[in-house]
């Protein structure tokens, strides 16, 4: 009889973890990721879907930048061990996944800075950022929008690049060369400065 | 299907032997299923745009799916009726819709079109009758009126992204229609003629006049997705329809033993 009573004191803590493990969800393996760098190309929007130019010459209505940010992943967090037995998704409607990456550092500020005279309000070095809006799957936001917005979670795969199309939405009036200046402010005081190549926008 | 095929056959085979000399039962309780072919005397237009996108002016093979008559009181009857029409012109409207789509936009912008027909019946209707028989010897003549519901497919909402050419412009245009108003109210006089075989089995054929409210608004919503502005359009369709069903069906009924046609 007491043989019996040690055993069963013995498994409580067995079964409690199992019930445990079966009622929750498996804790997700949480990276972090970084911002690298920014490369920036010039946009031919003359189509079906803005495309990078092939040449140095774009319709001024329908010209944008294509901004992206090199991401790389920074760091590993272990999942927390179970005593027992591992989490399983018996029960698990609705779980996080399994494996994400979260941001180390966010943009905080996003500038376009004409390099050329723009029109007689934007000269050289003026801001133009509200000239732009970002463009993704039929969908515009205004750069400050994008800024409101929490920074992007990778799921699953290694982080990938994020690309903002930012559309010119309001063209110079006169047609010509320009250039422009693209700056980023990160969360971590860093910040991306990268300018483009000379377009012609006609 | 097998039992109603064997009821026939039976049906058909006792007429000569039973039926020639013997008047027949009067029936006061008939089932009948049957085909027809369901059409518009006058389409009813608002939008070229819109048009497509409802049945309201279809035509096509209306399934009677089961009419129940009961004569409570010699030949005054109650019938009730469900039908449905499968109006196979849902394709025919699509491509109608993308033709009148591309002429109208595809010069200046970009869009990908995209299918909103489906198979099946597209039209459902269920209505209370009243009908009174006149049975004179195999031939059973019944002027009905039904009141009851009919339904109108007003298509889900369609949206399309319209991008324009060489610029940066996107629009997105919709057309939703007022789901609230899909279930009609009807009204039909009808008449039918049944040929019976014998006391039970009979062939009929139905004709039916039916009128109901188109009462459907569509909006039509074109945003600028650069500039947020919104322009809307309505169309209504408020005239009453007025369509034709002819059809014939199997019936099959029960009655007294002892009241005969003719007595």
């Amino acid at each position: 009889m007491k043989v019996k009573k040690i055993l069963i004191l013995l498994l409580v803590p067995f079964f409690s973890d199992m019930l445990v493990a079966c009622c929750d969800c498996e804790e997700p393996q949480v990276f972090k990721y970084t911002n690298t760098s920014l490369e920036l190309q010039h946009l031919d929007n003359r189509g079906q879907s803005p495309v990078i130019a092939t040449n140095d010459i774009a319709l001024k209505e329908a010209y944008g930048i294509s901004m992206t940010l090199r991401c790389e992943k920074t760091a590993y967090k272990a999942p927390s061990v179970s005593f027992f037995i591992n989490r399983s998704y018996a029960f698990s409607c609705g779980c996080d996944p399994g494996v994400q990456y979260h941001p180390k550092d966010s943009i905080t500020a996003i500038r376009i800075i004409t390099i050329d005279n723009f029109d007689a309000q934007h000269l050289s070095g003026s801001d133009i950022s509200a000239y732009f809006k970002l463009y993704s799957w039929n969908n515009f936001t205004g750069i400050s929008d994008y800024l409101a917005k929490d920074a992007k979670i990778f799921y699953y795969e290694e982080p990938l690049n994020i690309t903002l199309n930012a559309l010119l939405m309001q063209p110079p009036a006169l047609s010509g060369a320009y250039r422009f200046r693209v700056e980023m402010d990160l969360s971590d005081g860093r910040s991306f400065i990268k300018e483009t190549s000379t377009i012609e926008l006609r | 299907m097998k039992p109603i095929f064997i009821i026939l056959v039976l049906g058909l085979c006792s007429t000569v032997s039973m039926a020639q000399k013997k008047p027949l039962r009067k029936q006061r309780i008939i089932f009948s299923h049957g085909v027809g072919y369901d059409f518009p005397l006058k389409t009813i237009t608002a939008n070229p745009f819109t048009d497509p996108l409802t049945d309201l002016n279809d035509k096509g093979i209306s399934i009677q799916a089961f009419a129940i008559s009961w004569f409570i009181k010699k030949n005054i009857g109650l019938e009730f009726l469900m039908q449905g029409i499968a109006t196979n012109n849902r394709k025919g409207r699509n491509q109608l819709f993308n033709q009148r789509m591309e002429n109208q936009w595809s010069n200046q912008y970009y869009y990908n079109s995209y299918n909103f027909y489906g198979g099946g019946m597209s039209r459902f209707m269920g209505a209370w009758g009243l009908s009174y028989k006149i049975e004179k010897r195999r031939f059973t003549y019944t002027p009905k009126f039904y009141i009851g519901s009919v339904s109108i497919d007003q298509s889900p909402t369609y949206n399309l992204y319209l991008k324009e050419r060489n610029s940066n412009t996107v629009l997105t245009l919709d057309y939703s229609a007022d789901k609230s108003a899909a279930g009609k109210f009807m009204m039909s006089p009808a008449f039918s003629v049944v040929y019976r075989f014998n006391s039970i089995v009979g062939v009929g054929l139905n004709t039916s006049f039916l009128w109901h409210p188109s009462n459907m608004v569509y909006t039509e919503t074109l945003t600028n997705l650069v500039t947020n502005e919104v322009s809307t359009q309505q169309y209504k369709y408020d005239k009453t329809m007025k369509r034709f069903n002819i059809g014939l069906n199997v019936s099959v009924g029960f009655g007294r033993r002892n009241e005969l046609v003719g007595q």
